[in-house]
């Protein structure tokens, strides 16, 4: 009996030692106070693991959130729809335009160096180019001709499109790898590459953590002015944290310094209930989502959509406005065509012109619409989505508002892989909902949507419409690239209701109190080096 | 008894074998395209064909077929994943620890407390003792572990500050996800001990036992245990291999780069070879513990030894060896 009790006393000792140890929660807070001698860190969580950290694979979550630390790319874009930030090039500018060839001009600083101390010159653009063309990974570079060197800090970039924002896109893709480093390295690169940029990887634990530290002897010390290429941390750890809630939870326990992106319906464990303030402690910042909600319809000729007054029937029945207020908590905005103002060359006073159900359900026009398109409401409706939350709930709202107008809706959703497949099926659905956005510029998003070249003669939902084609190809030229092109195409689109803009989420960065100033790159991913701190 | 391991480890090849193709064809008939989960929505339908071209997805079934049984059997590589290009085999070398760790410390938990459990238990069936351990065990399989885990975390991480909430590094890290993952383990334990004791504990040559004098504790140990751990052995066996293949929603909770999260991300992005390498993987691991589980039960019950003994000598005896 004795030996009984001892043995449970045994277990609780052991239990209570088991919580009273020190563990890794204070671990940031601590390190992030530089002493004299002590390097200031910052730990940012991701939602995923890239895998690998080699510069010629495709974008996934995981190599987006630390590429803007691990690699330099030729240029920066700020944000969405920023100023374009020379970085490792020192200018750019078009030389020629004749014959369906664009060619460009592009100086490099000289002097650019990587952590082994080899020297990036324009070969090495070249390089990178030739080598990751073949491999297919990033769609963009198939508008690169030729990489043309003329010395080692110039060089011409000639391309075969020349869509707006395209160069930027370009340049801000090429990544700052000098080729000798990358064959010595061999497959150890991708997991400690050795780059141009002020951070270099000094451990990376799969599935864990990514740890990079700053460099001494970083080339662009008072030569590379982008913003994000300043260094205002030593150490940065980007901790893999795969769970939604426990990323909230590392937050608010300073495990991590900051998160991102998180959608506005998690954010209200940060947020005071009277005012919807960031509570003490935190800092955050917020920006609108490039990726956009669609509803679009299918215009395949043997689908009921086809018919104009159908598809503006059930744009008339649908109060996007209280989509967003459900749905988003009102974290976001109810659009006024397919793509939001995040975009440089959306206008605002688009928000102006009447578009279907954005301010309210128009149920008698609705109707009317219904009747002339002769449809048989008894005939189902097949409404695909993703596996998404915030998609299926918007499916089902919308759902009730198609039923309310005597269709007969069926919400079908699938997982990320099947449902695209099942989008290129013109039989397989009749309505999908979805994201979509592209770059820095609406033109481009229309163009990934709209453009029918891409898809022999056709749009993403089946649309054949040569003079919508003939407004995109002016919106895509830069040199029409106009406020009165781009009227012109969204009056086109929104008049023949194509595809229904439901709305765009706003998202936030949330960071503790040692965060004075996020830092962004192209399509919102943060630079966490370039963010300014009080630590 | 080396010869039945031996029987056993030559058998793993073709069911191996067997597993491979299966795998290999279920995920060449699954439906999705890897190009545009690749590329985005963003690309043309030339840079889709490319990629598929380059990736070796238009190539027949058979030839994708052989050349995959050749890379595995002949060189050992389960291929490179689709998605980033990195090795199927060292990115599963490097998950295997963190699942193995959840794993077995699960099947330590269910040792260590649910045994016990669940002969308390069945020496006092009907008192309290009897219904406070089954509560215990209900509670343990009602519990979904995603829930228990995710309280743990808002006590001893969010409330108290007493241990970490996510990822791996030292080995508070490893407490809660230990406790989550193996709670429903005991209680499952408990329960199939208990059931076993009982079967045992009502037994004749228990009663002679007893009747003779022996003590209770020589009793259980030499009488009761040894009778009722079959079935128990046989349980956490299989769980064991359970275990190894499905830890997802834990280590998806906890941030722990295991198999489990890493064959599920592979599923979703159609990652094919990462996929079947898993399902390889898993099955090799499947067969080996299976097989310590036959070989514990010799050691557990010497019957069953001496039916492997009995059988080699059968042979020699027909063979004329003596």
């Amino acid at each position: 009996m004795m030996k009984k009790v001892f043995a449970l006393i045994l277990a609780a000792a052991l239990c209570l030692s088991f919580g009273a140890c020190n563990s890794q929660t204070d671990s940031t807070g601590n390190g992030g106070t530089p002493d004299a001698g002590r390097a200031s860190e910052v730990v940012v969580g991701i939602a995923a693991d890239p895998g690998t950290l080699d510069p010629f694979v495709a974008s996934n979550t995981g190599n987006i959130a630390t590429y803007q630390t691990v690699y330099e790319h030729l240029l920066y874009i700020n944000g969405m729809g920023g100023e374009p930030q020379p970085s490792i090039a020192k200018s750019y500018e078009l030389e020629s335009e004749s014959n369906g060839q664009w060619v460009w001009a592009f100086e490099i600083n000289e002097g650019v160096k990587d952590a082994d101390g080899n020297t990036y010159t324009a070969n090495d653009v070249k390089w990178y180019v030739d080598t990751i063309k073949p491999l297919g990974v990033d769609a963009n570079m198939e508008y690169i001709d030729e990489i043309e060197v003329v010395d080692d800090t110039h060089f011409k970039m000639h391309l075969n499109a020349s869509q707006i924002g395209l160069v930027e896109l370009l340049a801000s893709s090429i990544k700052g790898v000098v080729r000798e480093t990358y064959e010595k390295y061999g497959n150890e690169f991708a997991k400690n590459p050795v780059t141009t940029a002020h951070y270099q990887v000094s451990k990376y634990t799969t599935g864990s953590e990514i740890v990079a530290e700053k460099r001494d002897d970083y080339w662009g010390e008072n030569v590379n002015k982008a913003l994000q290429a300043k260094a205002n941390v030593d150490k940065i750890t980007f901790k893999i944290i795969t769970d939604a809630t426990q990323m909230d939870i590392a937050l608010q326990n300073n495990e991590v310094d900051m998160i991102p992106s998180v959608a506005s319906a998690d954010l209200f464990d940060f947020l005071n209930e009277d005012d919807l303030s960031v509570k003490d402690g935190f800092f955050a910042d917020d920006y609108l989502r490039g990726a956009t909600l669609i509803m679009f319809f299918n215009n395949s000729e043997n689908n009921a959509f086809a018919n104009e007054d159908l598809r503006k029937a059930c744009a008339y029945a649908v109060d996007t406005g209280a989509i967003v207020q459900n749905v988003l908590g009102g974290q976001g905005t109810a659009l006024c065509t397919v793509g939001s103002e995040c975009f440089g060359d959306f206008q605002m006073d688009w928000y102006d012109d009447e578009y279907y159900g954005r301010n309210g359900v128009n149920l008698d026009k609705a109707k009317e619409l219904l009747t002339s398109s002769g449809f048989d409401t008894s005939q189902e409706i097949r409404i695909i989505t993703e596996t998404d939350n915030t998609i299926v709930r918007v499916a089902q709202i919308v759902d009730s508002y198609l039923r309310e107008l005597g269709l007969n809706p069926k919400i079908e959703s699938y997982e990320a892989a099947l449902y695209e497949e099942m989008c290129a099926d013109p039989d397989a659905w009749d309505i999908f909902i979805g994201y979509r956005g592209a770059g820095d510029y609406l033109a481009n998003m229309w163009r990934w949507t709209f453009d029918q070249e891409i898809r022999d003669g056709f749009t993403a939902n089946f649309v054949h419409d040569e003079e919508l084609q003939g407004y995109l190809k002016a919106c895509l030229d830069p040199n029409s690239h106009t406020p009165e092109d781009m009227t012109k195409f969204k009056n086109l689109l929104n008049d023949k209701c194509y595809a229904y803009g439901i709305f765009a989420q706003k998202m936030y960065v949330l960071g503790s109190k040692k965060v004075t100033e996020f830092v962004f790159a192209e399509n919102w991913s943060i630079v966490p080096g370039a963010c300014s701190y009080n630590f | 008894m080396y010869k039945y391991i031996l029987k056993r480890l030559l058998w793993m090849i073709p069911i191996i074998l067997a597993v491979t193709i299966v795998i290999f064809t279920i995920m060449y008939f699954v439906p999705g395209d890897i190009a545009k989960i690749i590329l985005g929505t963003n690309a043309s339908d030339e840079a889709y064909a490319a990629l598929r071209e380059r990736l070796g997805l238009n190539d027949p079934y058979f030839i994708r077929l052989l050349n995959y049984l050749k890379d595995v059997f002949l060189h050992f590589n389960f291929g490179e994943s689709v998605v980033d290009g990195t090795s199927v085999t060292s990115a599963l070398i490097s998950r295997f620890p963190a699942t193995l760790i959840l794993a077995f410390t699960s099947i330590l938990m269910s040792i260590a407390f649910g045994i016990p459990l669940g002969i308390v238990a069945a020496q006092h069936n009907g008192k309290w003792q009897d219904t406070t351990s089954m509560f215990i065990a209900l509670l343990g399989i009602s519990m979904p572990g995603f829930w228990l885990g995710l309280m743990l975390v808002l006590l001893f991480s969010l409330h108290l500050h007493w241990l970490p909430s996510t990822g791996i590094g030292t080995w508070q890290h490893w407490i809660l996800p230990v406790i989550t993952n193996g709670f429903g383990g005991i209680a499952a334990t408990a329960r199939m001990a208990r059931s076993s004791v009982l079967e045992v504990i009502e037994a004749d040559y228990v009663t002679t036992a007893r009747a003779k004098g022996v003590s209770e504790r020589n009793i259980l140990t030499r009488h009761i245990l040894p009778n009722s751990m079959i079935p128990v052995v046989t349980s956490l066996g299989g769980s064991f291999g359970m275990q190894m293949a499905g830890t997802i929603v834990i280590e998806n909770l906890f941030s722990i780069p295991g198999i489990g999260q890493y064959t599920v991300n592979a599923i979703g992005s159609r990652d094919y070879y990462a996929v079947q390498g898993s399902v390889i993987m898993l099955a090799i691991v499947f067969s080996v513990v299976m097989l310590l589980v036959d070989i514990i039960y010799a050691y557990i019950d010497p019957r069953i030894k001496a039916q492997f003994e009995g059988q080699s000598k059968k042979r020699r005896v027909k063979s004329g060896v003596k």
